[in-house]
C-alpha cells in the first residue's frame, strides 16, 4: 500500500496539534480562574473558595502536565514532519516561539512548583504571586504562538529571496493583520471553556443535592463569566470573521457553503449541505431563507460569494470548514442562550432550583472544548492548500522521511496519547465522584511576604492527608 | 393561578425574543458602531443583574 | 559582532543546562526502576517534583533556537533523527504525565512508577543515540537531509546511548545523595557505585569507536590533541573518584562531581563539534538564518534569560534542603 508522505505528515500534525489544544485552552482558562478564586479567599477569608481552589488546582494540574509534554512535541514536529516550512518559516516563527519560550513557558514551570507544591512551603501573598504568574505565563504563551500561527495565515514583514525568508520589519511580524483579532478570541475561548467546565461541574452537585456551598458558588460564577464572555466573544467573533473575509476570503467562501461566484438573493443561511468538490456544487442543502444576506453581508438583499471565485487548486475542503464552522457557531448561539437564561434565572432567584437549567449546564460542560478544536479546524483546514498563506503550499513543505516511518509514528502517537487521554478522563472523573475535599475550619488567610522566607505551615495538613486519600 | 402562569410564560418569551435581537445586534448585523453600544449594553446590563439580584449561596 | 557564533554559544548554553537539570530528573527516573520499596520511590520523585517541568523546558529552548537560529540545521537535523526524536518525545511524555497521574492512583501508582522509570530510561538512550548520531555523522545533500532514517541505529549512536543512560543515573544517584534522607542514601551511593564506572568505561569505548569511524573526528583530535586529551584524562580521574568515594562522604560531593563530568564531557563535544553545526557538513554560518532573526533572539535571550535563571533559582530555593518524608501535601 502506497501511502502519500504529505498525508501522513498532515494527519500526524494535525492529530497532535488537536490532542494539544485541549489542554492548553483548559490550562489558560483554569489558571485565570484559580487566580480569581484564590484571590477572592485571600480578601474575604471564607474557606468555602480555599475548597474550590483546592479542587480545581488537581485537574488544573493533570492538564497542565499533558499540556507541556504535547506541546514540546509540536516544538519539534515542525521539524520532523515539515522541514522544509521549518527551513522557510523559522527565522520569521522561530523568534516568536523562541519568546515565547523565553517568557512564558519559564515563568508557568518556574512558579508552577510553588503553586502545586509550595502551599505549606511559603505565605499566602507568596503563593497568590505564584497563582498569578502561571496565570500571567499561560496568557503570555497564547499571545506569543498565536502571533506564530496568524503570521502563517496571513503574512507580512517578511520579503523573499531565493526561497529563503528574510525578516524586514518584526514588528508587521508580530502583529500581523489577523492577530490583534485572533487573539483575543482564543483568550475568550479558553476563559468560556473554563467557565462553562466549572459551572457543569457545580451543576452536577445541585442536581445531587452535594456540596451545596461549593457549588452554588461556581455555578454562580461559572455563569456570570460565561454570559459576559460569550456576548464578547460573538462580537469578536464576528470581526474575526471580517477579517478572514478580507485576507483569505477562499477560507470564508468555503465556510458558507456557497459555489456559485455571486448566490442568489436574498442567499439563505445553509445549516446542512453534501458537497460535492469535484462537482463544484452542493448535492444537498438546507437552510433558514434571507438569514444568510442578514448574517452575513449584512443587509436583506446582498449576495455571498461562493467558493468558485477561487482558483481550484488554491480551494480548501469545504466539507471540513463548513461543518467545523458550524459546529462552532451552534455551540455559541448555545452559548448564549445559556447566559441569557442564567440571567433570567437570576432576575427570578430560581438560578440553583431549575432542574432543566442545571441539567443545561451539565450537557454544556465540554462546550468550550468542542468549540475551540472546531474553530481551530476552521482556521487550519481552511488556509489549506497554503501552509504559509500565498508563500508556501503544504504538499510542498513536507520532510524527506518516508511514509513508514510516518505512519508508524503515526500509530505510536494515536497509542500514547490515548493512554493520557484515558487517564485523564478516568482521575478527572474520579476526583469529580470523591467531590470537593471539607475546607479546614481554621484555615488562615494571613501573612507577608516576610512570612515566606520562614515555611510556614498554615492549616492541619494530617486532615487534609486523610480526607483528601479516602 | 393560571393567569401568573401566562405571564410567566410571556415574559419568558418575550426575554428570549429580546435575547435574540441582543444576539443579532451584537453580531454586528445593525453596523460595528451599533454591536459594540449593544455589547456594552448587554454586559452592562448583565454586571447589574449580578448586582441587584444576588443568587441564594447558602451561608456558612 | 558575529551573530550566528553568539548564537551558537546560547544554544550550547540551553543544551548544557538542560543536560545538566533534566539529567538528574531522568536520573532519578532510572533509578526508580531498581528501588522496590514503594516508600522510598515516593521519596525519590518528590525530591524531583517542584522543578522537573522549568528543567525540562530547556529542551524547548535549545529545539527552538536551532529553529529560529539555525532553521537549516533544524530541517536537516530533525528528519535525520526522525524515529530517536519521536520516541523521546513520546518517553518524555510519560515520564511528565505519570508525575501527576501516579498520585492520583494507590492501586496503579506501581504501574505508572514503571512507566516513570522506563520513560525516564528511553529517553535518556534516545538523547545518547541522537548525540552518537551527531558524532557519526549525517548524510547532506544541497542543504538538505539526504540518508534514511535508520541510519542512526548503528554501533556508535548505541553506544552514547548507553553512555548516557549510566551518566544521567551518575547525576540521579548525586541528586538523591544531596536531597534524601538517610534510608536512600545508603541506596544512592551503591547506584553511584555502578553507574560512574560504567559511564567512564562506555565514555572510553564511544570515544575511541567515535574516532575509528569519523574522519572528521580524527582531525579535530589531530588539531586539538592535548585539549581533548586533558579532558579525557579529567573524565576519567573524576569517575574514579567518585567510584571510589566512601559512602559517608559529604551529600553535596558526589552531585558535584558528576556535574564536572558532565561539563568536561560537553566541553570535549563542543571541541570536536565547533565550527560546523551538522557535523560533518555544515557549518554555523551556512545554516544561520538571517541577521534579523538572530538579533531578535540574542536580544531575547540577554534581556530575558537572567530573569529566568533568578526566578528558577528562586524555586529551586523554595524547595531547599531535605525532601520532607512525607511529600509536599505534609
Amino acid at each position: 500500500m502506497k501511502l502519500d508522505p504529505s498525508i501522513l505528515a498532515r494527519i500526524q500534525f494535525a492529530f497532535t496539534v488537536s490532542f494539544h489544544i485541549i489542554f492548553p485552552t483548559m490550562s489558560i482558562g483554569l489558571a485565570s480562574f484559580l487566580a480569581v478564586i484564590e484571590g477572592l479567599w485571600l480578601k474575604t477569608k471564607n474557606p468555602t473558595y480555599l475548597q474550590i481552589y483546592r479542587f480545581w488546582l488537581n485537574i488544573f494540574a493533570m492538564g497542565f502536565g499533558i499540556g507541556v509534554v504535547t506541546g514540546i512535541v509540536l516544538s519539534f514536529e515542525f521539524g520532523l514532519g515539515f522541514a522544509r516550512f521549518a527551513q522557510m518559516a523559522g527565522p520569521a516563527i522561530g523568534p516568536l516561539i523562541a519568546l515565547e519560550v523565553l517568557t512564558a513557558f519559564f515563568l508557568e514551570a518556574g512558579f508552577l512548583g510553588i503553586m502545586l507544591f509550595g502551599l505549606h512551603r511559603v505565605g499566602p501573598k507568596l503563593h497568590f504571586f505564584a497563582t498569578c504568574m502561571v496565570a500571567v505565563g499561560t496568557l503570555l504563551s497564547a499571545s506569543w504562538i498565536l502571533s506564530a500561527n496568524s503570521w502563517m495565515q496571513t503574512p507580512a514583514g517578511v520579503a523573499i529571496h531565493d526561497g529563503q525568508l528574510t525578516v524586514v520589519n518584526w514588528l508587521h511580524v508580530l502583529m500581523n493583520p489577523s492577530w490583534p483579532y485572533r487573539l483575543p478570541h482564543m483568550l475568550t475561548a479558553a476563559y468560556l471553556t473554563a467557565s462553562f467546565m466549572v459551572a457543569g461541574v457545580g451543576a452536577w452537585y445541585l442536581l445531587r443535592g452535594k456540596h451545596q456551598d461549593f457549588a452554588r458558588r461556581t455555578v454562580a460564577l461559572g455563569t456570570a463569566f460565561a454570559t459576559v464572555l460569550i456576548a464578547g466573544q460573538v462580537f469578536i467573533g464576528d470581526l474575526v470573521y471580517g477579517t478572514m473575509l478580507k485576507y483569505q476570503p477562499s477560507k470564508m467562501q468555503a465556510a458558507e457553503g456557497f459555489w456559485e461566484k455571486q448566490s442568489q438573493s436574498p442567499a439563505p443561511y445553509y445549516w446542512f449541505i453534501v458537497p460535492d468538490q469535484k462537482g463544484q456544487r452542493n448535492r444537498f442543502a438546507l437552510g433558514t431563507p434571507v438569514l444568510g444576506s442578514i448574517w452575513l453581508t449584512h443587509s436583506l438583499s446582498g449576495r455571498v460569494e461562493g467558493l468558485k471565485n477561487t482558483p481550484r487548486d488554491l480551494q480548501p475542503r469545504m466539507a471540513l470548514v463548513f461543518y467545523a464552522f458550524r459546529i462552532m457557531y451552534c455551540l455559541a448561539m448555545l452559548m448564549f442562550a445559556v447566559g441569557v437564561a442564567s440571567l433570567w434565572l437570576r432576575f427570578r432567584g430560581t438560578l440553583f432550583n431549575s432542574r432543566w437549567f442545571l441539567w443545561m449546564l451539565v450537557f454544556m460542560t465540554p462546550s468550550g472544548l468542542i468549540a475551540t478544536l472546531a474553530g481551530w479546524y476552521v482556521a487550519e483546514t481552511g488556509r489549506q492548500p497554503w501552509v504559509i498563506y500565498g508563500i508556501l503550499k503544504t504538499v510542498d513543505a513536507v520532510s524527506p522521511v518516508p511514509s513508514q516511518a510516518l505512519l508508524s509514528t503515526l500509530i505510536a502517537f494515536v497509542c500514547v496519547y490515548s493512554v493520557f487521554i484515558t487517564a485523564f478522563l478516568i482521575f478527572t472523573f474520579r476526583i469529580i465522584r470523591r467531590g470537593p475535599v471539607e475546607a479546614p475550619v481554621y484555615a488562615e488567610a494571613s501573612g507577608s511576604i516576610k512570612n515566606a522566607f520562614r515555611p510556614h505551615v498554615l492549616d492541619s495538613p494530617k486532615r487534609l492527608a486523610d480526607s483528601q486519600f479516602s | 393561578m393560571k393567569t401568573s402562569n401566562l405571564l410567566r410564560r410571556v415574559f419568558g418569551v418575550t426575554a428570549a425574543l429580546i435575547g435574540v435581537l441582543f444576539f443579532f445586534i451584537i453580531v454586528g448585523v445593525f453596523g460595528l458602531p451599533l454591536a459594540i453600544a449593544g455589547l456594552a449594553v448587554f454586559v452592562l446590563g448583565a454586571v447589574v443583574v449580578f448586582r441587584v439580584f444576588p443568587t441564594e449561596v447558602a451561608r456558612l | 559582532m558575529d551573530l550566528p557564533l553568539l548564537s551558537a554559544s546560547f544554544l550550547a548554553f540551553t543544551l548544557t543546562l538542560y543536560v545538566i537539570l533534566d539529567g538528574f530528573d531522568l536520573g532519578v527516573g532510572i533509578l526508580l526502576l531498581f528501588q522496590p520499596a514503594k516508600a522510598f520511590r515516593d521519596h525519590m520523585v518528590d525530591s524531583i517534583t517542584p522543578t522537573w517541568d522549568g528543567n525540562e523546558t530547556w529542551i524547548i529552548m535549545a529545539g527552538v533556537t536551532l529553529l529560529a537560529a539555525f532553521p537549516i540545521a533544524y530541517s536537516i537535523l530533525l528528519p535525520a533523527f526522525y524515529l530517536p526524536v519521536i520516541l523521546m518525545l513520546l518517553a518524555l511524555g510519560f515520564r511528565g504525565v505519570s508525575f501527576e497521574f501516579r498520585v492520583q492512583s494507590k492501586e496503579h501508582r506501581r504501574a505508572w512508577d514503571v512507566a516513570f522509570g522506563v520513560g525516564s530510561l528511553v529517553a535518556a538512550l534516545m538523547q545518547g543515540l541522537i548525540l552518537g548520531g551527531l558524532m557519526q555523522g549525517v548524510t547532506v545533500q544541497n542543504l538538505h537531509f539526504a540518508g534514511s532514517v535508520l541510519d542512526i541505529f548503528r554501533p556508535l549512536p548505541i553506544i552514547s546511548g548507553i553512555t548516557l543512560l549510566f551518566g544521567y543515573a551518575v547525576l540521579g544517584g548525586g541528586w538523591l545523595k544531596l536531597k534524601s534522607n538517610e534510608s536512600l542514601q545508603h541506596f544512592a551511593s551503591r547506584s553511584l557505585g555502578v553507574s560512574a564506572p560504567s559511564f567512564a568505561v562506555f565514555f572510553g569505548i564511544a570515544c575511541i569507536y567515535a574516532v575509528r569511524i569519523q574522519p572528521g573526528i580524527r582531525s579535530q583530535w589531530a588539531s586539538h590533541g592535548t585539549a581533548l586529551a586533558c579532558l579525557v584524562g579529567l573524565f576519567v580521574i573524576v569517575a574514579g573518584t567518585l567510584t571510589a568515594l566512601p559512602g559517608k562522604s559529604r551529600p553535596p560531593l558526589p552531585f558535584l562531581l558528576g556535574l564536572l563530568l558532565f561539563v568536561v564531557g560537553i566541553s570535549g563535544t563542543a571541541l570536536i563539534v565547533f565550527p560546523q553545526i551538522v557535523p560533518f557538513s555544515v557549518s554555523l554560518w551556512d545554516a544561520a538564518s538571517s541577521s534579523t532573526s538572530q538579533r531578535l533572539v540574542m536580544i531575547g535571550a540577554a534581556c530575558v534569560t537572567p530573569v529566568v535563571l533568578a526566578y528558577s533559582a528562586f524555586a529551586y530555593w523554595i524547595f531547599r534542603g531535605k525532601t520532607p518524608e512525607n511529600g509536599w501535601e505534609a
